[in-house]
Order: structure tokens, then C-alpha cells, then sequence
């Protein structure tokens, strides 16, 4: 039987969760809250020492620093890693600019201006809506494209053309499947078929291929509780 | 739900007889299964924190020479700039020795601190050396390595990656934005001018409507998730449009929507949403600004918070709508043992099964981002709908043509569509 | 106004993104790179406040209400402070200035070899001038590779770690009486003592994500073969076609992967195979495609400013 506080901790708090399987408890309501209350007070430490000390506080304190000790005009009109307005060194003041959008967000608690929390959003989505553009394009329908191409190389053998037709005509039928224009009528009826078919079959893969590995986690969590908590198991 | 135990044990039972799990998966330490490729998202934070910074790829090894003069070197070793690319890259191409041939290669780089550095071992006889900086010359030698020794060539003459405006290996990605947006702005046109455009049923959005009846009839609220990813996953912008439809029938059945969230922006975004949506339709005293709400950013933590929240406040209706990992079916599943009608939608394909099994209906990929269109019925949302079929019409077109020249003709398509 | 602005802002960042995806001039794509790696992340943690401040306002209004299950979310509350607390003032690993580790031996690793301690002040005598002790035999052993250190730094080990010497321990001195020691004794560098390795009580932040979070996540992760069997069963209940062809190739996959049932069904590990390589490849292909369209459309009508619910429905 393990003696530590922690191992005490995190087996009582594993058998609280699985009671869940049960039904809703007082326990699994604690273990939760707790877990809850712990993740999100570390994510605030994380983003303290990830983000706020890194990328706000030190280049911002750097920056005085600069201009303290090398003066104004050498901090401000040079053009060397010592200037102090450009971004890409690591001492800047220029980051006040996104600090100050950012606190943008803020706005929603003053009801008049509160509409501006609008400029952050609209700056990280515009960005990241329009890399999604050619990144999705990229990953999910040139690269596709190029590997769906059959090539003289698919005739070599009756087996390998048969493989090469079956995953050809299965991607037609499953494309089918998912046209919006038309009614799954007429002609569009059987192929549309076979490719949901084809979907669940690929999806009952994934399935299969998932349940060994939960399977082997439930196990591991079952090894701590006999062999690390209660030293049962060696 | 009752029943898992028993099936869970039939289904244990091969793991422990017959299959032979390697010695880490079968005894795991504490933090089991916090390494699965497919189930867990990324913690790019953690590791930053706990895990020490890897190796650089170029690690400063200062190999010792140990030539053999009877064993041939690598012949005619050439580095030249990879054309057309963000100037980070150099192709380094060798031939094989003429008479015997080597184990492996060892490909070494020298750049301006003038030490050789380890690149990469390979059998292959060419590597494309990438992470390296603009406009700065690099060297190159490669060894080959044999069971009894190593024979170095001659090292290239210095070659600089360089940098271009255009990506050229981009090019195809480039053409085919070209076709969808030709696509897009045509029907968005067309839709402008007020021609019909017809799109079928899809079974899972029109239960949208009667799933949010139910709530009202059985006075329960409705339990939406947008997902667990962030706003760079556009499958969460996809839910947060579907957000606004939802909340607009939520006000009409004047049904309570509750609206948890992993990602403070998608949080927000969220808020923003649903607040509109309440003053737009004239009820914005009947917001409740707790309705929306920031949950925790930890992947199972936020599914523990939910699976709480389906069983103390058994809602009627839950729509998880998305990009999900791993968290998805346990969410689906306790949702599905409350009893409430729960409507699914990802893009993770990988999540796909999961939600197929323990949902009514499930949107599945294309379909999620189609919602918004369908339920608001916006002629220039229905628009960008037949450019989507369009864009599939195209691929379609694309793939028999790029296949029958390459069959009949033997030309090369595949190298056409490649990305470089 | 109040739509124009945000509208046009996010209209000049699209473009940025759109275009500086194929230019390949190091300009670009360094400013594209500070863009997004350090000035959105500064932008984006504000929001970070946002969702702390939506985080307490709905327990607090939990607690003011006297709604169901109230109580809890004072444990949830005081696991936030606590947790922000220790971490905030005593590190990560509990190197701040508050104290979070109680007792136990200091562990210290300098250059590859770990040294033991009687306190902190000697492993911070160490620590500021390792120089002047360095006497390599009493480094007691090389580090196992996990905890390989940058040269001179110091560093604690965690339970993690220091299981894992044990374990490193343990396989060096086969034989070894580990009973209740899960380190051997080992000389401080400083003061020349016989350091006896004693547990340690931790509450820092290390020991909460390790003792709260890890046990928590894996658990919930856990669980998922109970939900998977539940789901399955579910699925067969429900008997409509789909789902039963989804469970029929799960089973065919699964029964495929286990050795004992491909000797008496020897066909089993080929239709799996084909499983695997034809429908299962061609559907998602099929998915993808559609995804990737689906993805751009959206991305398309939100730039165009066809679809804007994020932008609310007023007309100003």
C-alpha cells in the first residue's frame, strides 16, 4: 500500500471519476469541481509564464532598460537589435500596440463602447479564417487529388487494379453521397449508397481500431489502483 | 449504460489472453494514455513547461573523420537551391559508389560556423535539407557507410538558399482556390439576382426544429457545445453559425440554452452571439447572461463539466457541434443515457464513429458546415452551397480526365497536382 | 460604424493571411510569423480574462442563488485560487519564493549527475558555485537520459523523475534492498553528510497537475472503453442498417487484430486489410474533400461578410 499523500490523492480522485459510470454522486461532484477549479487555475499559470512573462512583461521591461541605459536616441532613431520600436527584437514597445488591442476585450464591460470587442475578434478570425483557405485546400483536396490519380503504374497487376478501381469508384460514390444539389433520386440513388455504405465501413475501421487502445488505458488505470495504490499487484 | 461493465469485461478479456501489448502500454505510469495520437489534442503549453526543448535537428557533432581509402565515396555530390520556395531549403542529390554499395549514407552540413554538423543518415540517394537560413552558404558531404567502414566525398561548393515572391509549388493549390472562388462569386451572383437554388434534405438539420419543440414541451433547456477546438479550426466558426440559428429558435420557443466553452475567444464570440440574437429578435430582456459561459480549457476536465452538466440539468436537446477529440464520446454517451435527442456534427473524421453510434443524428463533415446555410435558407448562403457541389463536381471531373491522360497517354498528372 | 470597422480590419488580415501563404520572400514570411506567434498571442490572452471573469460570475451567481448543488462550486473556487496561488507565487516546479515543498531530500543535478542535499540553503550553496565542489566521485550516478539537463542548470526532480531513478537505480544494482528507500543514500557535495532520501510533501503546481489533473484526465480518457461498449451496444440495439454495418466492421477490424482468431478464421486478417485500404480510405478521401470545401467555403462567406452572426444581428 503506497504511503505517499499524492498517490492517496490521485487513487481516491480515480475512483470518484469511475463512480460516474454508476450515476451522478456527491464524489464524482467534488473530483470534478476539483478537477475543473485545478485546470483552469494552471492554465492561468501556464499563460502567466508562457505568454504575459515571455511576450508582454519582459520585452516591455527590456525596452526601458534599453533606453535607460543606451539613451533616447540610440533606443529610438537607430536602426540595430538596441532599437527599441522594432518588433522583431526581443526588447520592444511596440508590442503595446497589440496589448492595446487586446485589451479591447475589455470593452464588453462598458456597455457604450462595448461593440469594439468586435476588433480583436475580427482580427483573429479574419487571419486565421483565410490561412484555413489554402491549408485545407492543400490537405484536403490537391493532395487528395494527386493520390486519387490512377496511373499506368495501377495496371502492373489484376490485384493492385482491382484495389486502384474499388478506392476510385468508392470516392465518386461517396462524394455523391454528399451532393447538396440533388435529390438522392434516380441514378444518384445506388451510388449515394454505396458510398454512406463505404462511410460506415470506414467508420466501423476507425471504431475497431480505437477499442483495443481505450481498452488498454481502462487496464492501465486499473494497474495504478492495484499495483501503485494498494501494492496488490506487482 | 448499466450493461458496459459486462461488455466491457467480454471485450477485456481477448487484451489480457491473446494480445500481446507492448511492456509500456500494458503498464502504464500515472499519466496513461496522456501520449495517444489519436484521442489527444496537442498540449503545446505543458510541454513547453515540463518537457526539455528536443535536440536541434542540427545538433553540433563534430564527427571524426575515419576515411577508408579502399572504400569508395559517394559520387558526383550536388547541392543546389530548391527553386521557387520561402529560401530554407537545399536539394542535396549523390550517386552511389560504382562497385559496392553502402549500408546507409551519413549527409553532413557545414554552414557559417564552419563545423560539420550531422544532418541525417538515409539510404536514399537524395535529401532535401530544410530550416536553414536566407541567403546564407551552406556545404555539404556526404559518407558513405559501410559494415567495415566510411568513405567520404569531397565537400559541394557553398550553395545559398534563396528566397522568391511566389511559391511555385503552391501553384496547384493556388489554381484550384481559383476555380472554387470562380464558383463561389457565380452563384453568389445568381443568388443576388434571385435565382432559386434547390438543395436537398438533410435529415439531421431538419430535426433541428423538432428537437427544439421537444425542449419547449418538456420545459428543459437546450445544451449547445461548439466544439472544443479554437477559432483556428474553421469547423468552430461552423458551429458558432449554427449558434445563431439555434439561439434564434431557442428565443421564438422561449427555451433556457446553456453554452459551454473551452476557448475564452470562442467564448466570446459565443456570448456576442447569443446576446445579438436575443436583441435582434426583440426578447433582450430575456437574455440570461449566464446562458453562455467559460468552462475550463482542459480537454477532460471540460467533458467531466459537461457530463455534469447533462445529469444535473438533463436537457432536452444537446447539439455538439465541432471539432471534438477524443472527450466526444464520452460527452455523446452520457448524453444518449439522459435521454435527451442529441444532434452531432464534426469534422473530425476520426470522432465521426463515435458520434454515429451514440446519436441521433449526426452531421457529418461537409454537412456541419452546410447547417448554417440550410437552416437560415439565405439565398447567398445557399449560394456558397452549389459552389461546394460545384467544387466536388469539379474534383470529380478532374480526377477521371487527370486519370484517363495519364492511362491512355502515359503523361505525368500526378506531378502536375503535386505539391512541392 | 460599429460593424464597418471591425468588418474592413478583418477584411486586411484576411487578405494578409490569404496572400502571404504563397509568397515565399523572407520579409513576408517573417512578418507573417511575428504575426502569428507573438502579436495574435498577445491579443488572444486578453480574452483569457474574459473567460476567468464568465468562470467566476456563473459559480458566484451559483452560490448567491442557492441553485442546486451550490456547494461544489465553492471546491471549484477554492481549487482555482489555491492552484493560480501555489503556482503564480511558488513556480512551476516549486522554485518560487513560496515554499511548496516541505521536507523530503533535495535533489540537485549538475552537469549529468544528481547530487543530494540536507537543505536548501546547501543546494543553493551548490548551486551558486559548483565549481569549488567538483569532485566527481561524489556524483553518485549518471542521469537516466529523461532528465538530461542543460550544463550548470539546476534542476529538481519531480516524483516523476525521481521514480523514474529509482527505476534506473534498481536496474544498475540488481539486488539492491529498496524496501523503503527508493533512493540510496547518497553524500551531499557540501557539507559531506550522508543524505537519507525521504519523501517529500509537494503542493506545488507540478504536484497538483500530477496528483489532481493527470489522474482526473486519465481516468475520464479511461472511461471511454466503458462508453465505447455502451455505445456499441447502443448501436445494436438500435438496429437500422448503418449502424450495423459500422459495428459489423468494427468487429471484422478488431477480431482481425487479435493473432488467436486470424489461425482459426484465416481469411479474417485479409478482409481486414481490405477494410482498412479500400472502403475505410476512399470514404474518408470522400469526407476530406468535402471538409476542405466546406472549410473554405465558410472561411469565404465569413471574409465576404456574407455570413456574420459573430458581428450580431443589429443593423448599425
Amino acid at each position: 500500500m503506497a504511503t505517499d499523500f499524492w498517490t492517496w490523492t490521485a487513487a481516491i480522485l480515480t475512483l470518484a471519476i469511475l463512480s460516474f459510470l454508476y450515476d451522478d454522486n456527491a464524489f464524482y461532484r467534488t473530483a470534478e469541481h476539483l478537477f475543473i477549479g485545478v485546470a483552469n487555475g494552471y492554465s492561468i499559470v501556464l499563460s502567466w509564464y508562457n505568454v504575459v512573462i515571455p511576450h508582454m512583461i519582459d520585452p516591455l521591461v527590456g525596452a526601458f532598460r534599453t533606453t535607460r541605459e543606451q539613451g533616447f536616441t540610440t533606443a529610438f532613431f537607430t536602426f540595430d537589435e538596441l532599437n527599441v520600436l522594432n518588433p522583431y527584437n526581443d526588447n520592444n514597445f511596440f508590442i503595446i500596440i497589440p496589448m492595446m488591442v487586446g485589451s479591447l476585450y475589455i470593452t464588453r464591460f462598458i456597455p457604450k463602447i462595448s461593440w469594439m470587442i468586435r476588433i480583436p475578434i475580427g482580427i483573429t478570425m479574419g487571419y486565421y479564417t483565410a490561412i484555413a483557405i489554402p491549408a485545407s485546400f492543400k490537405a484536403s483536396i490537391v493532395r487528395q487529388l494527386e493520390a486519387s490519380i490512377l496511373t499506368r503504374a495501377d495496371f502492373s497487376s489484376w490485384s493492385v487494379l482491382i484495389y486502384g478501381l474499388f478506392i476510385f469508384v468508392t470516392t465518386v460514390a461517396t462524394l455523391v453521397y454528399f451532393f447538396f444539389s440533388a435529390e438522392h433520386k434516380g441514378f444518384l440513388r445506388p451510388v449515394s449508397n454505396i458510398g454512406i455504405l463505404a462511410v460506415m465501413v470506414g467508420f466501423g475501421a476507425s471504431f475497431g481500431l480505437t477499442v483495443m487502445a481505450r481498452i488498454s488505458l481502462a487496464i492501465g488505470r486499473f494497474v495504478f489502483i492495484f499495483k501503485d495504490w494498494l501494492g496488490i499487484v506487482h | 449504460m448499466k450493461y458496459c461493465f459486462l461488455i466491457f469485461i467480454l471485450a477485456a478479456v481477448p487484451v489480457f489472453a491473446v494480445q500481446e501489448l507492448p511492456e509500456d502500454q500494458m503498464f502504464p505510469d500515472t499519466n496513461a494514455g496522456v501520449h495517444d495520437d489519436t484521442g489527444m489534442e496537442p498540449f503545446v503549453n505543458e510541454t513547453e513547461v515540463f518537457v526539455e526543448m528536443s535536440e536541434d535537428a542540427l545538433s553540433a557533432t563534430e564527427t571524426e573523420p575515419v576515411a577508408d581509402s579502399k572504400l569508395m565515396p559517394p559520387q558526383n555530390v550536388t547541392a543546389f537551391d530548391v527553386p521557387h520556395d520561402d529560401g530554407e531549403a537545399i536539394m542535396v542529390v549523390w550517386e552511389p559508389p560504382p562497385e559496392k554499395t553502402p549500408t546507409r549514407y551519413l549527409l553532413e552540413i557545414s554552414g557559417p560556423d564552419g563545423l560539420w554538423h550531422e544532418v541525417t543518415e538515409t539510404v536514399m540517394t537524395q535529401y532535401r535539407v530544410s530550416q536553414l537560413t536566407n541567403r546564407v552558404l551552406y556545404r555539404f558531404r556526404v559518407s558513405a557507410i559501410y559494415p567495415e567502414g566510411v568513405a567520404r566525398s569531397e565537400p559541394t561548393d557553398p550553395v545559398a538558399p534563396l528566397d522568391h515572391w511566389l511559391k511555385l509549388g503552391e501553384v496547384p493549390v493556388l489554381i484550384a482556390i481559383m476555380i472554387f472562388v470562380f464558383f463561389l462569386l457565380w452563384f453568389i451572383q445568381a443568388a443576388r439576382r434571385g435565382v432559386e437554388l434547390f438543395v436537398r434534405r438533410i435529415s439531421g438539420l431538419t430535426a433541428v426544429e423538432d428537437a427544439i419543440g421537444r425542449a419547449t414541451e418538456m420545459g428543459k433547456p437546450v445544451l449547445y457545445v461548439p466544439g472544443l477546438s479554437g477559432i483556428e479550426d474553421v469547423g468552430t466558426l461552423a458551429a458558432l453559425n449554427i449558434l445563431g440559428e439555434v439561439a434564434r429558435r431557442t428565443v421564438h420557443y422561449d427555451v433556457k440554452i446553456i453554452c459551454p466553452n473551452r476557448d475564452p475567444i470562442v467564448y466570446t464570440i459565443a456570448r456576442e452571439i447569443v446576446k445579438e440574437t436575443y436583441a435582434s429578435e426583440g426578447r433582450p430582456d430575456a437574455y440570461d447572461p449566464d446562458s453562455v459561459f467559460y468552462l475550463v480549457p482542459d480537454q477532460f476536465a471540460f467533458a467531466a463539466g459537461v457530463d455534469g452538466i447533462m445529469v444535473r440539468e438533463k436537457p432536452a436537446t444537446i447539439f455538439l457541434l465541432g471539432y471534438f477529440w477524443a472527450e466526444s464520446l464520452i460527452m455523446a454517451e452520457t448524453g444518449a443515457s439522459t435521454g435527451a435527442v442529441q444532434i452531432a456534427g464534426t469534422d473530425s473524421v476520426a470522432q465521426l464513429p463515435f458520434f454515429i453510434t451514440a446519436c441521433d443524428y449526426t452531421l457529418i463533415g461537409e454537412e456541419l458546415y452546410a447547417a448554417s446555410a440550410y437552416l437560415s435558407r439565405e439565398p447567398m448562403l445557399l449560394g456558397t452551397l452549389k459552389a461546394q457541389d460545384y467544387g466536388k463536381l469539379s474534383f470529380l471531373l478532374a480526377m477521371v480526365i487527370l486519370t484517363l491522360l495519364a492511362v491512355l497517354f502515359g503523361i505525368d498528372t500526378v506531378g502536375w497536382v503535386e505539391v512541392r | 460604424m460599429k460593424r464597418k470597422i471591425p468588418m474592413t480590419i478583418m477584411f486586411i488580415l484576411a487578405i494578409w493571411g490569404g496572400i502571404s501563404y504563397f509568397v515565399g520572400k523572407t520579409p513576408v514570411r517573417n512578418f507573417d510569423n511575428l504575426l502569428r506567434n507573438r502579436l495574435l498571442l498577445i491579443v488572444g490572452a486578453f480574452a483569457i480574462i474574459l473567460g476567468l471573469g464568465s468562470l467566476i460570475f456563473h459559480h458566484s451567481q451559483k452560490i448567491r442563488r442557492k441553485a442546486r448543488f451550490w456547494q461544489y462550486s465553492y471546491v471549484m473556487l477554492i481549487a482555482l485560487v489555491v492552484t493560480t496561488f501555489v503556482g503564480l507565487f511558488g513556480g512551476v516546479r516549486g522554485e518560487g519564493r513560496l515554499p511548496t515543498i516541505f521536507g523530503g531530500t533535495m535533489l540537485g543535478a549538475h552537469e549529468g549527475k544528481v547530487y543530494a542535499f540536507m537543505n536548501r540553503d546547501e543546494l543553493n550553496t551548490f548551486m551558486s558555485n559548483p565549481a569549488s565542489y567538483a569532485d566527481p566521485d561524489k556524483a553518485l550516478m549518471d542521469l537516466p537520459r529523461e532528465m538530461d539537463a542543460p550544463e550548470g542548470e539546476q534542476v529538481f526532480l519531480s516524483r516523476y523523475h525521481a521514480a523514474l531513478l529509482r527505476q534506473e537505480i534498481e536496474l544498475q544494482h540488481a539486488g539492491y534492498e529498496m524496501a523503503d528507500e527508493p533512493i540510496p543514500p547518497m553524500i551531499s557535495p557540501v557539507s559531506g553528510e550522508t543524505v537519507r532520501y525521504r519523501a517529500d510533501f509537494k503542493i506545488s503546481l507540478q504536484a497538483l497537475y500530477e496528483g489532481i489533473m493527470v489522474p482526473c484526465g486519465s481516468t475520464m480518457f479511461a472511461m471511454l472503453a466503458f462508453y465505447m461498449c455502451s455505445a456499441a451496444y447502443r448501436a445494436f440495439r438500435m438496429r437500422n442498417l448503418h449502424a450495423g454495418i459500422l459495428l459489423v466492421s468494427a468487429f471484422i477490424v478488431m477480431l482481425g487484430q487479435i493473432p488467436l482468431a486470424t489461425v482459426f478464421i484465416p481469411w479474417l486478417h485479409d478482409l481486414r486489410q481490405w477494410i482498412l485500404d479500400v472502403p475505410n480510405l476512399a470514404s474518408k478521401r470522400g469526407i476530406m474533400i468535402g471538409v476542405g470545401l466546406g472549410a473554405s467555403a465558410t472561411s469565404f462567406k465569413i471574409i465576404l461578410g456574407i455570413e456574420r452572426a459573430w458581428l450580431g444581428g443589429g443593423d448599425e
